[in-house]
């Protein structure tokens, strides 16, 4: 009889590798941090007034990117990037996220940090998505 | 500092990951390859050759030889059998801790690799 290779992700062991990553994450979710993250970025989803400066800001970052790649005129649009950012990180709303969101990202890295003395390997490194550095 | 409630999940999936046939020859694979003197010798003795590699090229003094042996040490290092074991079950492995990440992820809302790792070096 042929021997067929199990698929990795298929069996017992692979299922309950992943149901207690699904228990990890839940604890993750029920935590204070991660409450705080969500209520902060619904809050900065549905002001207005933050969401507006946050679009200048794109918008503003994205003209001195265009300017500096053309190579010119980066002095005045610099300056224009400049004042929106600090009306951006001004604004209450956008402040609550950013910092629910470094809080939460602290918790996150923790976490990891714990997992790879535990298993040996860095998880987080590991399985994260391929990307283009810099 | 993690709180107890995170720190009991973290055991327990490290736990689950470790009963993992898969992970479990990757996670012996990686440590015979940490532990192997002759490919740390290897290893150690590369970035001083390309040091060497870069300083002659500058100079214009490059020859021949100095790109062979360049080129050997990198081919001693990718076929050592503790690299290539390693290699091999990190692979299989990967298909198996992307499928825990992915379960995370979706439960996070975000990707909880992307975000936990730690930053990049270019």
């Amino acid at each position: 009889m042929l021997k067929t290779e199990q698929n990795p992700t298929d069996s017992a062991a692979a299922r309950a590798a992943r149901e207690a990553a699904q228990t990890l994450a839940r604890k993750v979710a029920d935590s204070a941090i991660y409450k705080e993250f969500e209520a902060a970025a619904m809050a900065f989803r549905e002001d207005e007034e933050a969401q507006k400066r946050f679009r200048a800001y794109q918008n503003a970052q994205r003209e001195t990117q265009m300017m500096q790649s053309w190579g010119g005129g980066g002095g005045i649009s610099v300056y224009r990037f400049r004042r929106v950012e600090k009306e951006l990180i001004a604004h209450p709303t956008y402040k609550r996220y950013m910092t629910a969101q470094e809080d939460l990202l602290i918790v996150l890295k923790d976490l990891n940090v714990y997992l790879t003395e535990k298993l040996g390997f860095d998880f987080a490194d590991l399985t994260k998505p391929a990307g283009g550095c810099c | 500092m993690l709180d107890t409630r995170l720190r009991e999940a973290a055991d327990e999936f490290v736990r689950a990951l470790g009963a993992n046939p898969v992970v479990a020859v990757f996670q012996e694979a990686k440590a015979s390859m940490e532990g192997d003197d002759t490919l740390s010798a290897l290893r150690d003795q590369q970035p001083r050759m390309v040091e060497q590699y870069r300083r002659k090229q500058f100079e214009d003094a490059l020859t021949q030889e100095d790109i062979s042996k360049l080129r050997a040490l990198g081919e001693q290092i990718t076929h050592h059998p503790a690299n290539l074991r390693f290699v091999e079950s990190r692979d299989k492995a990967l298909t198996m801790l992307g499928s825990c990440n992915q379960a995370m992820s979706e439960l996070l809302g975000f990707d909880f690799a992307a975000n936990a790792a730690p930053a990049a070096s270019c």
